[in-house]
């Protein structure tokens, strides 16, 4: 990389960094599984985790867990067009912030010719795939079952990441079966394979992303006080008339 | 008892109004329909592995709904195959991940019923 220095560059020893974490969380997420033994004196069996299919030096034992990354996207939808937003607005609205702090210190100018301003956080849309691999039917079941009540509930849910210590919005978007057979010296046994698709919500903020003072959005918000002034960006954006001088617009 | 007449006039433009506005609709959901068969061909294109496969993407009406993918059977064990992949080969998706593609209809559709019907009252 010669073209500048990286603004943010995830630390692959240490797990932290964008989609690192994410991917750290999910796998911490998943780990710790077990199904029972075939019989019920045998001990719980525990499940395995890994990132795409284990490397041949490791011997396979069923019931596994794989995943796989399939795309970090942006979530255009959810970005917005502000750059920069004061906390408290000129008409003294606030925005929605979770962690709004009421008592922040006078900023150095002085309330009301200083004030804090919060940098966009930028939503990108993280999408997995978990599979999930059995050899024996009634382990390929309890699994099914437990994902489906327990594991991935059939509503979006929370992984924890214990990098930055937030949590991640999770949601089931789709499952496949694609069970198969395998065939090796000792005959043909079946691979049940269930395929999970999951997205998760992160959020980059805009100051880690390079050139970041231009962005694409869907949504723009307007300060539209009256319909009047909603009219004019109206006729600018749908009907091509030109711009009027700040001083012309009411 | 009292009445009121209606012209027949009246009643012609009234119907013919409602016939413009039934018809523009149907143009609109084609319009949409094609905007995002564009959308999914384009992606299709630059997805690592799909390439050879855009063109065969097709969009159709059945039992009431509409449907994207790929028709022509002897292409979906494949295409199966690339978007969930195997032990060897690692997945690459393209129907599960048009969210932009999706957002971007969106977008385009409201830009459309604006263009067709105004932007709608603001109170």
């Amino acid at each position: 990389m010669t073209i500048r220095p990286l603004i943010a560059p995830p630390d692959i020893h240490q797990h932290v960094g964008f989609m690192l974490a994410e991917d750290e969380a999910l796998k911490s997420y998943l780990t710790g599984i077990q199904v029972p033994g075939q019989r019920p004196e045998d001990p719980p069996i525990d499940v395995g985790v890994w990132f795409r299919w284990p490397t041949g030096e490791r011997q396979i034992k069923y019931p596994f867990i794989t995943i796989d990354s399939i795309t970090a996207e942006p979530a255009y939808e959810l970005f917005h067009s502000n750059h920069w937003e004061p906390i408290v607005d000129t008409d003294g609205s606030t925005l929605y912030r979770p962690s709004f702090a009421p008592e922040l210190p006078e900023p150095s100018m002085g309330w009301g010719a200083g004030d804090y301003q919060v940098l966009n956080f930028l939503p990108f849309r993280l999408v997995y795939q978990v599979n999930v691999y059995s050899r024996y039917n009634l382990h390929d079941r309890y699994l099914r079952s437990i994902f489906a009540t327990d594991v991935f509930p059939q509503r979006p849910w929370w992984i924890g990441v214990d990098a930055d210590n937030t949590w991640r919005r999770t949601e089931q978007i789709g499952y496949a079966a694609t069970d198969s057979s395998e065939t090796n010296e000792s005959g043909t046994k079946r691979i049940f394979r269930k395929v999970y698709s999951i997205q998760m919500l992160a959020e980059v903020p805009q100051q880690r992303l390079a050139d970041a003072e231009f962005y694409r959005v869907f949504k723009v918000f307007i300060s539209a006080y009256d319909r009047e002034r909603l009219e004019h960006f109206f006729d600018i954006a749908h009907e091509g008339k030109d711009v009027p001088t700040p001083a012309v617009l009411p | 008892m009292d009445s009121i007449r209606i012209s027949q006039d009246w009643l012609d433009n009234l119907s013919r109004y409602v016939t413009d506005l039934e018809n523009d609709g149907y143009d609109a959901a084609e319009e949409n329909v094609r905007f995002f068969h564009e959308q999914m061909v384009d992606k299709a294109r630059t997805t690592s592995g799909w390439e050879h496969l855009a063109d065969e993407i097709e969009v159709w009406s059945q039992d009431g709904q509409l449907w994207v993918g790929l028709r022509n059977k002897a292409y979906v064990s494949e295409a199966w195959l690339i978007e969930y992949g195997d032990q060897e080969n690692a997945p690459n998706s393209l129907f599960r991940t048009l969210q932009s593609q999706v957002g971007l209809t969106n977008e385009n559709a409201s830009a459309s019923a604006i263009a067709r019907y105004g932007a709608g009252r603001v109170t």
